[in-house]
């Protein structure tokens, strides 16, 4: 039997950001053959972004510098203009926000067609499928900018697979998406694959790629460290991944991770922060996202928010902390009604979106506007020391907080927000595209910061980090949803 | 919920009965048009037409009467100042009485200052027209229709792009900010213009720049500007409705310019302020 074609081809791949004296990435070879599906995975910092930059040819064509070696992908000898290697190649990014070059999901899906001059009809097919697909079809008419975060990245998704790309690139596809549609996305990339689509996977989350790959790269500093490839009747690339000596070294998640089973938030033990009875929605021409909603957070342990893409997880967190004013209904901390500035002085919120968080001139000095009015200077340099030696931030104390990487900046909003000594800590994804090793980090803290007393509300979809730091659940869903995600019959 | 099995098709989602080229073709030209009009009897015309053009629009009439009223507080406010200051000045130049200069102006003032404001009334309803039906999708494919050259459509497009997601950082940096203790508002800035400054201008920076960076990636990646004449999504259809509201505009304008020209205007600022001066009986 004849062997699908090759569609990507790297030997010696080698390259170096402009003004930067070591190499974000060295000696990398593979190849990949048509419906074959590579994971890219390391450390946060390995190269592994890079080297899908090399392949879309976001290098060099909008990241300059100067890659080495030789790289053919979809026949195409690189580097070759974006233009034409946009015809064959699909990106799926981390953030999906950064995709989005149109206001509604429909004309998102709709746009790379639009440009490449398809037929009306075609683009009509298309999109319908690919809607249909994802089971976005109700929320078409959507603008981008109201979508949960997973949300958003199914519909990059959809346009995708609405633009049939021939190679499929995605960067931490999972990073928002829920279990749920991380089980479905596993699904779809079974789908491509029969479908003749390659697929290269960067993503920190081994688990859900049990079954899918067909060869495995880990990456360290930029070179490759393991290289493998599944041979017909092998067992899986995830358990050899998890054989190998060096595993923990490489600062990998797990490669198998269970849903944790966890009790109520209600029966868990005394409550710090109480709703009753809490009605919400954003306008009179909105649905209800919470109606006659109650719910009790323990004090002293982790709670973890459960809920589909869209549930309302984000819109709790908001009243929660004071952001949002509730219809109806009324929030106790420690049994007492406060108003929505004294809520906003006890709570501490970690947004997703770190840039917008962080102010200061200098990492230590972010910690320190952090600390809340009328503590002794020396007692807030003390903490701001404590917090930068825990979170691995010493080093970095007098950089600028936004020359820090994704991975860093993240590390330090949470330790800012451990700096207000809140009564509540609301954290929204704090792990998301973390590797095993920060993760464990910021588990570890919040664990710790339980122990001391603290109230911890945990927005997340990262089973690893549920696993590892969640006691009790509390779980929404929207009454009234019509974004509730399950699976869909066509992908499975 | 189950994927629906309905044959996708967007139009059928269309709202708005006039294709936005229509509205924007009525909008251009019943504002220019107010400006050259002057007189009473033709704005007051307009204004009544325009009016009943935007209720049938739009059924936001909560939203007119809004911006009705912030029309009626901007009206009363110029004419407090212009009378204000007119009395103050007669009063302090020609060091007469004040209720002489506020008794002659009464009359004339009065009939003359509502001019600009019966100008801004058709436009405002046009407008309100245009924003309460106004789609970024629509727009964009209107400007795609158009074959305007890539150096104005991109631009465009990437500007509609750009405005929800720069108003969404705002909104949650304001949420980050007062999640530390401090707010972001106008008396804020002046009490706190440093802290105010930091607090908005480095986040807003780097995140502007990181949001152009990216949206020339998206762009690149899929494409856009690439092509002479894209494909669209929907299709823009200029069909009677648009033809007879369109020609309904321009025969009704041009009634209405005739009608200006027959009767002359009554004059108003500077020169409706002489003519009192000069009709004014001397004591």
């Amino acid at each position: 039997m004849n062997k699908p074609p090759v569609v990507i081809e790297a030997e010696h791949l080698a390259y170096r950001y402009p003004f930067c004296r070591e190499p974000a990435l060295s000696d990398v070879s593979f190849r990949l053959r048509r419906g074959e599906a590579m994971l890219v995975t390391g450390a946060s910092g390995c190269g592994k972004s890079t080297l899908l930059r090399l392949l879309n040819g976001l290098i060099p064509n909008h990241f300059k510098g100067t890659p080495e070696g030789r790289l053919t992908v979809c026949g195409i000898d690189c580097p070759a203009p974006l233009e034409r290697l946009s015809r064959c190649i699909g990106t799926v990014l981390q953030d999906p926000d950064e995709q989005f070059m149109a206001t509604t999901v429909e004309e998102e899906v709709a746009l790379t067609l639009e440009w490449q001059c398809r037929p009306r009809a075609e683009i009509l097919e298309r999109v319908g499928e690919a809607l249909r697909v994802l089971d976005l079809t109700d929320l078409a008419a959507r603008s981008v900018f109201g979508l949960s975060s997973g949300e958003k990245q199914k519909a990059v998704l959809a346009s995708v697979i609405a633009a049939r790309a021939d190679l499929v690139v995605m960067d931490e596809p999972t990073a928002n998406l829920s279990p749920e549609a991380t089980e479905e996305l596993a699904a779809l990339c079974l789908r491509l694959k029969s479908l003749g689509v390659t697929l290269v996977i960067v993503d920190h989350r081994l688990y859900w790629l049990r079954g899918v790959l067909d060869r495995l790269l880990v990456l360290a500093h930029g070179r490759p460290v393991l290289s493998t490839k599944r041979t017909p009747g092998g067992r899986d690339l995830l358990d050899s991944l998890a054989a190998h000596p060096d595993v923990a070294r490489w600062g990998l998640r797990s490669t198998d991770v269970g849903r944790p089973e966890l009790p109520e938030a209600a029966d868990f033990g005394l409550p710090a922060v109480e709703v009753r009875g809490l009605s919400f929605r954003y306008g009179r021409r909105h649905r209800w996202i919470f109606r006659d909603f109650s719910a009790s957070l323990p004090r002293g342990a982790v709670t973890a928010v459960v809920g589909a893409n869209g549930a309302g997880k984000t819109t709790l967190a908001r009243l929660l902390c004071g952001l949002s004013r509730p219809a109806e209904g009324e929030l106790l901390y420690g049994g007492l009604r406060l108003s929505r500035r004294l809520i906003r002085e006890q709570a501490a919120f970690v947004m997703q979106q770190m840039d917008i968080q962080l102010y200061m001139r200098t990492v230590r000095d972010e910690l320190l506007y952090s600390a809340p009015r009328g503590v002794p200077r020396e007692e807030r340099g003390a903490q701001a020391d404590r917090l930068l030696a825990t979170f691995g931030l010493t080093h970095l104390a007098d950089r600028h907080p936004h020359s820090l990487s994704g991975g860093e900046k993240q590390r330090l909003v949470v330790a800012c927000a451990l700096m207000k000594r809140p009564t509540l800590l609301i954290l929204d994804e704090p792990t998301s595209g973390l590797d095993g090793r920060n993760m464990r980090i910021i588990a570890d803290e919040l664990a710790a910061f339980a122990r001391g007393g603290g109230t911890v509300l945990l927005i997340t979809h990262d089973l690893e980090l549920l696993a590892r730091v969640a006691q009790c659940r509390l779980t929404v869903a929207a009454p009234l949803s019509t974004l509730t995600f399950t699976p869909n019959k066509e992908t499975a | 919920m189950q994927a629906s099995s309905a044959k996708y098709d967007p139009d059928a989602r269309r709202t708005d009965p006039l294709d936005i080229r229509t509205r924007l073709f009525v909008s251009l030209l019943v504002s220019g048009v107010a400006v050259y009009l002057s007189g009473t009897g033709p704005l007051l015309t307009l204004g009544a037409l325009s009016l009943a053009y935007l209720l049938l629009s739009a059924r936001r009439y909560r939203v007119a009467l809004v911006a009705y009223l912030a029309v009626g507080v901007m009206m009363l406010f110029t004419v407090g100042i212009v009378w204000g200051s007119f009395a103050v000045g007669e009063a302090l130049v020609a060091g007469t009485a004040w209720e002489a200069p506020v008794a002659r102006l009464k009359p004339a003032m009065l009939g003359n200052f509502h001019t600009p404001f019966l100008r801004m009334v058709p436009s405002l309803n046009v407008l309100l027209a245009l924003g309460l039906t106004f789609s970024v999708q629509r727009f964009v494919g209107a400007m795609k229709s158009l074959r305007l050259p890539r150096v104005i459509f991109l631009p465009l497009m990437v500007f509609c792009r750009f405005v929800p997601e720069f108003v969404d950082v705002i909104r949650r940096l304001r949420d980050a900010v007062r999640m530390r203790g401090f707010s972001v508002s106008f008396g804020a800035a002046l009490i706190h213009p440093l802290q105010s400054l930091r607090l908005t201008a480095v986040p807003l920076t780097v995140r502007t720049l990181r949001m152009a960076d990216h949206l020339a990636v998206a762009a690149e990646m899929k494409r856009v500007g690439y092509a002479r004449r894209p494909s669209q999504l929907r299709t823009l259809s200029f069909g009677r409705r648009d033809a007879a509201v369109a020609a309904a505009t321009v025969i009704l304008l041009a009634a209405l310019t005739v009608w200006q020209i027959l009767v002359p205007a009554v004059p108003y600022g500077p020169a409706a302020m002489n003519q009192t001066a000069s009709e004014a009986p001397h004591e």
